[in-house]
């Protein structure tokens, strides 16, 4: 199974540079994995510089968001009348392009780290905040009963049963949530900035530096695919039981 | 509620009444009633009677607008799980938890410590006979099994009274036999006392001391009825006319206070 992922990446590669190689494509439009290589050991200091300015305000950000939308969303799914207020008003929130209100960040906020990170945090929060909502509001009143009548005080209710109950749904608005916040900070980066992974992108891309605009994607498909990571070991330990369950 | 046992649980004048602004639904109505130390007294009515608004509010979950309920002599206003143990139509296990660490979550809530839990909790695995499934999940049991877990659960901090909810109205026909049998095994082990709801007359009859019938709108106590028959049940005791007898006056209680069911369409049910 290994063997054959390599194979198929390497023939990947292959086709890929060989259409540079043999001049199909532009150089505008495509950099061949070579030329890739050739940008990155020019200029691999900005991009770690990049890199960690990205790396941070995601974690930030990320820390924020899943705060404040977890405990957002559980307030809100506790109490009927504010869940029924709220939800229609998270909802359509959600729905509203949320980047037109980045110019507006960039005014309250300026063009440095705290505009990127407020701007994630907005986009991340409502997915989590509904989601965590709704999972505890799907919870049967059954559960609510049993932690009352066994002597679970409010705190216990909550923390014990109600939120464990709603993970899986909690789970799936931190997967929406945390691409949007890293797609949020990459895309604030590019609007405007001084500096950070979606900076370098779009500062290559309006000189032409087709390498480098690549190397710029491949570096914000490796925050992606880090924090995607951190995600499924959070998914595993808290929904294990789940898995289980469909697979049983 | 004749053999001179001391009163465990009492009712008086119990009332609520729901939207007391516009509109007031009277949900219960003067219930009193008293059930003896370790008996197993059945309460049967139609759905929307009231029946779960009553036990939620012996539970202690509910408060009453009128009335009050008498545990051992102490009014009941907040839940007591020393004394009183609830359990659902569904079982309500956690399913991130095994079978054991269920069994163990009020113990764990009361702050016992590990060992005795542990030591509890097997020993009330034993009692339902299900130790070969305590490192299990509740999802790799069936609904009988997991009900059977429901009720070593609730007796794992011993409690005196069990509350029971519609306990077996998820379950088919077959496994609530089965159910009803194990139950009333439990109840002569341990010697509780035991309130059940359902709307199921045969099973209220079928395992009670006692059959307490009620109406609805309002939900009132119309009827308490003795069921006079000799343990161990079997099931062979539902197929007697002294059952069969027994049953029937349940039904004309119920039905005579209802006008959707006295209809004579519905007479020869």
């Amino acid at each position: 199974m290994t063997f054959r992922r390599w194979l198929a990446i390497l023939i990947v590669l292959g086709l890929w540079e060989s259409v540079r190689r043999f001049n199909l494509v532009g150089p505008l439009l495509l950099a061949s994995p070579t030329e890739i290589g050739e940008a990155f050991v020019k200029s691999w200091f900005d991009y770690v510089v990049a890199l960690r300015l990205t790396a941070t305000e995601i974690a930030i950000a990320l820390a924020f968001a899943w705060t404040l939308g977890i405990a957002v969303g559980t307030i809100a799914g506790l109490r009927p009348f504010l869940s029924a207020t709220a939800g229609p008003i998270l909802s359509s929130l959600f729905a509203v392009p949320l980047i037109s209100w980045y110019p507006l960040f960039m005014v309250w906020f300026g063009i440095g780290i705290t505009s990127k990170i407020t701007y994630a945090i907005v986009s991340g929060f409502f997915p989590i905040a509904i989601n965590t909502m709704n999972g505890i509001r799907a919870v049967d009143h059954q559960y609510l009963l049993l932690g009352r009548a066994i002597g679970c005080s409010r705190r216990q209710v909550i923390v014990r049963i109600l939120l464990p109950m709603a993970m899986p749904s909690i789970v799936s608005g931190l997967r929406i949530g945390t691409a949007l916040v890293v797609i949020g900070v990459i895309v604030a980066e590019m609007l405007a900035s001084l500096g950070g992974i979606g900076y370098l992108i779009s500062y290559y891309r309006s000189i032409y530096a087709t390498a480098h605009v690549y190397l710029g994607i491949l570096c914000a498909l490796g925050c992606a695919l880090v924090v995607n990571w951190g995600l499924s070991y959070v998914e595993r330990r808290f929904t294990h039981w789940r898995v289980v369950q469909i697979e049983g | 509620m004749t053999s001179g046992r001391p009163v465990v649980i009492e009712t008086r004048a119990l009332r609520k009444v729901y939207g007391i602004d516009r509109a007031p639904i009277v949900a219960l109505q003067d219930i009193s009633f008293a059930v003896e130390e370790g008996s197993f007294v059945s309460l049967v009515g139609p759905s929307g009677c009231g029946k779960s608004t009553l036990l939620q509010i012996m539970a202690g979950l509910v408060p009453s607008t009128s009335g009050e309920v008498l545990v051992d002599g102490v009014a009941v206003r907040q839940p007591a799980p020393e004394k009183i143990s609830l359990m659902f139509q569904d079982a309500t296990l956690l399913p991130w938890k095994r079978i054991s660490e269920n069994i163990e979550f009020p113990l764990e809530i009361r702050g016992m410590d590990r060992d005795e839990r542990r030591h509890r909790a097997a020993a009330m695995l034993a009692l339902v006979g299900l130790s070969e499934f305590a490192e299990r999940y509740p999802h790799e049991l069936s609904g009988g099994m997991r009900q059977r877990v429901s009720i070593a659960r609730a007796l794992a901090p011993d409690p005196r009274i069990l509350l029971m909810d519609e306990p077996f109205g998820a379950l088919d026909e077959q496994t609530r036999i089965k159910m009803g049998y194990e139950l009333l095994r439990v109840w002569e082990k341990t010697g509780k006392t035991i309130f059940f709801i359902t709307h199921s007359l045969t099973e209220a009859l079928f395992l009670a001391d006692t059959v307490l019938v009620m109406s609805h709108r309002p939900g009132r106590i119309v009827g308490t009825i003795d069921a006079g028959l000799p343990r161990p049940r079997t099931y062979e005791i539902i197929g007697t006319p002294e059952f069969g007898a027994t049953r029937n006056r349940i039904w004309s209680l119920i039905s005579q206070d209802d006008r959707d069911l006295s209809s004579e369409g519905m007479a020869g049910l």
